[in-house]
């Protein structure tokens, strides 16, 4: 709420903005709320009630008393931090803020709100932190920092936009910043703002807004000397103030537009509103506000002529200004002075006026001047220390940097270091793995070579023992076809030599076919029984032989001795048949039994009682050759009715 | 000094990436010589076993010759007495 006269604007005790909206309480009530509190004090609450009601005085206290409230905001401040509540420090340091603020001490004023700010936006408060915004930018403003007050309401206003709800701060913050372009002299910015709030303001017939708001308004139009407007808009103030009953802002109003009327010569109004502007302020103005609107009247009476009345006035009001020390108005005084007393020919007095004029205003200009260099001299210090931190604070920077930049470099030499010795590690054991195997398979090709050779000395041997059993084969056959032997006897022993010695030589034969053979197969097995066969045919021709194999063992590959094995027990089996049973019809079925492969060999032979035979060397031996192969031997027969032997083989492939 | 710091460091990773790489093929080509290796020596144990099993087959031959020698010679022996005791009961035996 601004009430500024462009005539005198105390700059500081005008901006009171939002701030003061709360101030506007009763001032009864206050002092009940302030008087229930101290009883509630004295009954010696807890540290938590404690605190907060010693920051609830320091708020009550801020209209009533300011140096009180100062005194219970320490209280709070202390009681605030012992209980450790961010919350209520952050409240109360807002509040000792607002009683600086009221008491005109705007430093300690704007240092407690930053305060009260960090709190805030460390506990993401913001709602507090836009309020405490509002605040600030009306310190700054009083503090000519127009740019650091423009940002504080901008952002003030962009969070109660952006959240919503609160159109009347809003519209009370944008004419506050009207005020602040008012005085960057940024008029149309001031009028926009201003007008938003006038706007919003009638919409919701806020009369009491609208009285200072069009008053604002007026002022900026005065300014912008279109008195027109600023006639326009004080119409408005006035009729609004006026249902409000608004004095302050009424003799602010007949002030100004008495200074329009005295612009336009129209002495007589001008003296009139002029009158009824004092009447107003006289019932709450001090002597000091009363003595500076005095001023436009003595400056009127001067316009008018009439000198005499407007030396008494210089006078009385020169009396006030020197004893509230106010230098600034007392050489406006002194300046009007002197033409009042040149007018009335005291030369004396003019000249004394005038020397005290320039004696004040070199004073005041070297005050102003001292004030600069003070200001510029704190501004060099400040600047000095934030550069000697900020220097700081990038060493630091720099060394921590330089800290993770050697961990994170020393980090990965360790890295590449694990890397290396670990690949090291695999390399050995993969060496040692390699050369073990080479070694099995060294050691393994060296017995492959010595079994080579014994198997290559069998084979020599073996022939040879064919060659010899030939030769005695051969020399029994030429004794007998050489010599007549009538001896029946000695006949038979040759014949018996001779059969044996054959037997022999097969049995070598078949061993030397299966020793050869790397791999047999059913195939190989059928040629070699079909030969076995055939030659068995030389005795009996009448022999009906079939020899079957499943399609999918077609290609099923034996080892040597499981051939051999296989081959032995067939031929064991069939020579039974022809030998033994008679049989007309042999037949032999391989054929794959789910996982297994069934061999069938039957015959149509006489068969005989399985209950009343013993079993023989040979079918011992069929068995022991078929369980060696970890298969099972199985056989039926019956007499006249022919024999049939199953083997059941696992089937490996 | 941080820019050589920070360049030292880009060199470590790109030498890491190099070794991995390189740790990789390794371990292929290892693989890849081992697999040789396991399919040799399983060559070689079922030439191995194979010859195992002939020679087995040459030792059960050789039981069977030494059984056949035997009765192959008491055959022979006895074709020889019966020969003698002939040739002395028609007295041609020289004296």
């Amino acid at each position: 709420m601004h009430f500024p006269n462009p005539c005198f604007m105390k700059k500081g005790a005008l901006l009171l903005a939002l701030l003061m909206a709360p101030f506007l309480a009763a001032a009864q009530d206050v002092n009940q709320l302030i008087d229930g509190l101290k009883t509630e004090l004295s009954s010696k609450p807890d540290a938590k009630r404690t605190a907060t009601i010693y920051s609830d005085l320091t708020w009550y206290y801020t209209n009533v008393a300011i140096d009180s409230s100062l005194h219970y905001g320490a209280k709070a401040v202390v009681a605030s931090r012992k209980l450790g509540d961010s919350t209520l420090l952050a409240q109360v340091y807002s509040d000792v803020a607002a009683a600086y603020f009221r008491k005109g001490d705007f430093e300690s004023s704007k240092s407690n709100y930053l305060t009260a700010y960090k709190i805030r936006k460390a506990r993401k408060d913001y709602p507090g932190l836009a309020k405490i915004n509002i605040n600030l930018g009306s310190i700054y403003g009083s503090r000519q920092q127009y740019q650091s007050a423009v940002k504080a309401y901008l952002d003030a206003i962009e969070y109660f936009e952006k959240t919503g709800g609160n159109e009347l701060i809003v519209n009370v913050t944008k004419e506050n910043l009207g005020y602040i372009f008012r005085e960057m002299k940024n008029y149309p910015k001031a009028i926009a703002y201003i007008g938003q709030g006038i706007k919003y303001e009638e919409q919701n017939k806020l009369t009491d807004r609208l009285c200072i708001s069009c008053l604002n308004m007026g002022n900026v139009y005065l300014e912008m000397k279109d008195t027109l407007k600023a006639m326009q808009y004080y119409d408005k103030s006035m009729a609004a103030c006026k249902k409000t009953g608004d004095k302050k802002a009424l003799q602010s109003l007949h002030n100004n537009i008495g200074n329009i009327k005295a612009g336009q010569k129209k002495n007589a109004e001008a003296l009139q509103l002029y009158a009824e502007s004092q009447q107003e302020r006289e019932q709450f103005n001090s002597d000091l506000d009363k003595a500076s609107l005095k001023i436009n009247q003595a400056k009127l009476l001067i316009n008018t002529g009439k000198y005499r009345e407007a030396n008494q006035m210089l006078l009385d009001i020169k009396k006030v200004f020197e004893q509230q020390e106010s230098r600034g108005d007392l050489l406006y005084v002194y300046n009007l002075l002197v033409p009042v007393y040149a007018r009335l020919n005291q030369p004396d007095s003019t000249i004394l006026y005038a020397n005290k004029y320039a004696e004040l205003k070199e004073q005041l200009l070297n005050d102003n001047a001292l004030r600069q260099t003070a200001e510029l001299e704190a501004k060099y210090q400040t600047t000095k220390k934030e550069k000697q931190l900020l220097e700081k604070e990038a060493e630091s920077r720099a060394k921590t940097n330089l800290i993770v930049v050697i961990a994170t470099l020393a980090f990965f030499i360790a890295l590449v270091g694990l890397l290396i010795y670990r690949q090291q590690r695999i390399k050995n054991r993969q060496q040692q793995q390699e050369f073990q195997l080479k070694s099995a398979i060294a050691q393994i090709e060296t017995q492959n070579q010595l079994q080579e050779q014994r198997l290559a000395i069998s084979r020599d041997l073996h022939d040879n023992i064919g060659a010899q059993l030939t030769f005695i084969i051969s020399s029994v056959d030429n004794i007998k076809y050489a010599f007549d032997i009538g001896n029946a006897k000695l006949d038979n022993k040759l014949q018996s030599i001779s059969h044996f010695t054959q037997a022999t030589i097969v049995e070598l034969r078949d061993t030397i076919w299966a020793m050869n053979s790397n791999e047999i197969t059913f195939e190989d097995l059928r040629a070699r029984i079909l030969n076995f066969i055939e030659k068995a045919k030389d005795a009996r021709e009448e022999i009906d032989f079939r020899f079957t194999i499943d399609e999918q063992l077609g290609g099923l590959k034996l080892s040597s001795v499981s051939g051999m094995n296989i081959y032995r027990t067939i031929q064991e089996a069939v020579n039974n048949a022809i030998k033994y049973a008679e049989a007309t019809a042999i037949s032999i079925a391989v054929t794959l039994n789910e996982d297994k492969i069934a061999i069938d060999i039957t015959d149509n032979g006489i068969g005989f009682d399985q209950d009343k035979i013993e079993k023989g060397n040979g079918l011992i031996n069929m068995e022991k050759r078929i369980e060696d192969l970890g298969g099972i031997f199985s056989l039926r027969s019956e007499y006249k009715k022919g024999t049939t032997i199953l083997l059941l083989l696992p089937n490996h492939a | 000094m941080i820019i050589i710091l920070v360049a030292v460091i880009l060199l470590l990773i790109l030498v890491i990436i190099w070794l991995n790489v390189s740790f990789y093929q390794e371990r292929k080509l290892f693989q890849s010589r081992l697999a040789h290796l396991q399919r040799v020596i399983v060559e070689v144990s079922q030439k191995q076993l194979g010859q195992q099993e002939q020679l087995l087959l040459s030792s059960e031959l050789d039981e069977v010759l030494k059984a056949s020698k035997s009765v192959l010679s008491d055959e022979i022996f006895s074709l020889n007495r019966e020969v003698f005791e002939l040739l002395s009961k028609n007295n041609l035996l020289k004296k």
